[in-house]
């Protein structure tokens, strides 16, 4: 990332959170203060920092999905269907199957993966073989997934005390070691940092990541090169999908230890603004995931000690994702030029 | 059978006027994935019109006027700094949900769902909307392939330059048909908080803007065609009223899948990007082409 892509993305953020103040503004409240909340909520201490790391835990693997289909020219905006997915294969191998626990997490790590592959991969093929626009398709399986959750979490995997609409609660050994105590930050930190430095590795050493974003560049140009464009682009729908897939185990299997119909809160759209805002590179995405992790932990905050809801954070999203696509700084560069 | 057809018209006409709308600005070449964000703020800002006022034209105009600056915005983002269109409308479906369930609480404060505001009577078997969704499919097909400016707005999604050419702007054409398709998009929102229910509740829309734009692809990109697709996608809705209704052992989640997996299997079938304008979703750059 060079210098003038760190003044946009800085520029993105401070222009997000004046507006943000606006709103604020307009419900009656007090901007500062509820920043102040926000804030302290995010990093006041110990607890708080470990509560804001887990969010950004999350976010990085949603951070990764999304960059991973949009350097082959996809948009995935089905993260969120793929995170339900890759919770309930991950609850499915975490309940199920018994095994110490040095090969339960990578198993239910793989399960997780393949659960949000799976629906990933399905509009990958759509995609490859119909041509049907993975825009509708990937939201349309969000809603699937959801449904399909609740179903079974209402039915055939509603817990045994049968009280909540939700699964029993994993096996302990499926469940991530916890590094704080008392907190949810787990080694899923690292594991996320791990795939971090796959995804760097990836984009920069391998030939079919070359081949990628070539499709992702010039479909035409690709197909030219003899490139199998059908093929890339299933293959990396497939991967985006189980990245997502990975947000949904961290979930589970760091957070919740259980699936049910709010697993997740809108965190497949947060992949949206983490890809963006940090460039799709590995090292953008993990500060890009630093900030909305602290916005979704300091946003809990906002939620608990003022009467504004969580969904103020969506504003901020958005704007950093408007400010960061409409590009006032290439704009001018290229009115100059 | 008759009040089948009832039911299934009265529950689509939210996705018709949605789906009209986008047709409009999609037809002069600006793709639109943020008509979910559209409908939301339509739906939100009818019963706030609506509340405010003490009378549904409140709303209709509040939607109008605010629905219509949306349009201007995405305008100016799509249009005038020629971002990339489909991130701008997934921008605008989040902020949208941000901005709705803020100021919803902050001005209804926390009783969710149980404020009613005045909403569309009925006139024989349909509200006014109904009406009002049948006259545009006549309209916009006359005023699309019958009239000059109808020709130029799909001159402009089609072939741009021939327009430029013609010493129009095509830039100007396409402001003015987002703004158009947004306040229709809009209304689509409005009918649901307006029309179908008399209150608003967060994320109502639930998907309709996506199945919209999917129908406007089924209907080939024809004002007629997209109103057939639209009937189909409402059959599916009515279905499953009806299967809810006689409770037929089919467990709820299954049957409210329904419409989502309709679209899927119906954008895979007839999803082929061929046939919608040619320059739909890239910017006009005079110098580039």
């Amino acid at each position: 990332m060079d210098m003038k892509k760190i003044a946009n993305s800085i520029f993105s953020i401070i222009v997000a959170l004046l507006f943000g103040a606006l709103v604020i503004l307009a419900v009656g409240q007090h901007p500062l203060e509820v920043y102040g909340i926000m804030f302290t909520g995010a990093f006041g201490n110990m607890r708080a920092i470990a509560g804001t790391l887990v969010k950004t835990t999350t976010m990085i693997f949603v951070g990764l999905s999304y960059g991973f289909a949009f350097r082959c020219g996809l948009i995935n905006i089905g993260i969120e269907g793929q995170l339900y997915m890759g919770g309930l294969f991950c609850v499915l191998a975490g309940t199920y199957i018994h095994l110490p626990a040095v090969l339960h997490i990578p198993l239910c790590l793989l399960a997780g993966f393949l659960g949000g592959a799976l629906w990933g991969g399905i509009v990958g093929i759509l995609r490859a073989k119909f041509r049907a626009s993975e825009m509708i398709t990937t939201v349309m399986m969000n809603y699937i997934a959801i449904y399909f959750v609740t179903m079974l979490v209402n039915g055939p995997l509603k817990e045994t005390k049968g009280t909540f609409p939700q699964s029993n609660p994993i096996l302990a050994t499926a469940q991530l070691p916890i590094l704080i105590p008392k907190t949810h930050l787990t080694i899923g930190f690292f594991i996320a940092i791990l795939f971090l430095v796959l995804y760097a590795l990836y984009w920069k050493h391998t030939s079919l990541a070359y081949k990628m974003e070539v499709v992702g560049t010039n479909m035409d140009v690709a197909a030219y090169a003899g490139i199998s464009v059908g093929k890339m682009m299933m293959l990396s729908m497939f991967i985006s999908g189980g990245l997502g897939g990975l947000a949904g185990c961290m979930e589970v299997m760091g957070v919740q230890h259980k699936i049910m119909e709010s697993l997740s809160a809108g965190y497949g759209f947060d992949g949206i603004a983490v890809s963006l805002l940090g460039g799709n590179s590995a090292l953008g995405i993990f500060f890009s995931s630093l900030l909305f992790g602290t916005l979704r932990f300091g946003g809990n905050a906002i939620q608990m000690f003022t009467s504004i809801p969580i969904a103020v954070i969506y504003v901020l999203q958005a704007l950093v994702i408007l400010m960061i696509v409409v590009d006032v700084f290439r704009q001018q560069s290229r009115q100059r030029s | 059978m008759l009040s089948f057809l009832i039911t299934t018209i009265n529950s689509s006409t939210s996705i018709l006027l949605g789906a009209l709308g986008i047709l409009f600005m999609q037809l002069a070449g600006v793709l639109n994935i943020g008509a979910e964000s559209m409908m939301l703020i339509g739906a939100f800002v009818g019963v706030l019109g609506s509340s405010m006022f003490g009378n549904v034209w409140g709303g209709v105009l509040m939607t109008v006027v605010c629905v219509g600056i949306t349009g201007l915005v995405f305008g100016f983002c799509t249009i005038m700094m020629k971002a990339n269109q489909v991130v701008v409308g997934v921008a605008f479906n989040i902020l949208a949900e941000g901005l709705t369930t803020t100021l919803y609480r902050g001005v209804f404060g926390m009783q969710q769902g149980t404020l009613k505001v005045a909403s569309f009577g009925r006139i024989g078997p349909f509200s006014l909307p109904v009406y009002f969704g049948f006259f545009l499919v006549i309209a916009l097909t006359i005023f699309f392939y019958k009239t000059k400016f109808g020709l130029e707005i799909r001159g402009a999604g089609e072939y741009p330059l021939a327009i430029d050419s013609m010493g129009l702007s095509v830039n100007k054409i396409r402001y003015i048909s987002v703004v158009i398709g947004s306040i229709i998009i809009g209304l689509g929102g409005a009918y649901l908080s307006l029309g179908q229910l008399s209150f608003f509740t967060e994320d109502m829309v639930s998907g309709r803007g996506f199945i919209a734009l999917a129908a406007v692809i089924f209907g080939r990109y024809l004002p007629i065609g997209t109103w057939l697709a639209v009937l189909v996608f409402g059959i599916g809705e009515t279905l499953v009223y009806r299967l809810q209704a006689i409770n037929c052992g089919i467990s709820l989640q299954l049957i409210l899948m329904i419409p989502y997996v309709l679209t899927v299997v119906i954008v895979s079938f007839f999803g082929q990007k061929a046939s919608g304008p040619q320059m739909l979703g890239i910017p006009f750059d005079k110098d580039a082409q």
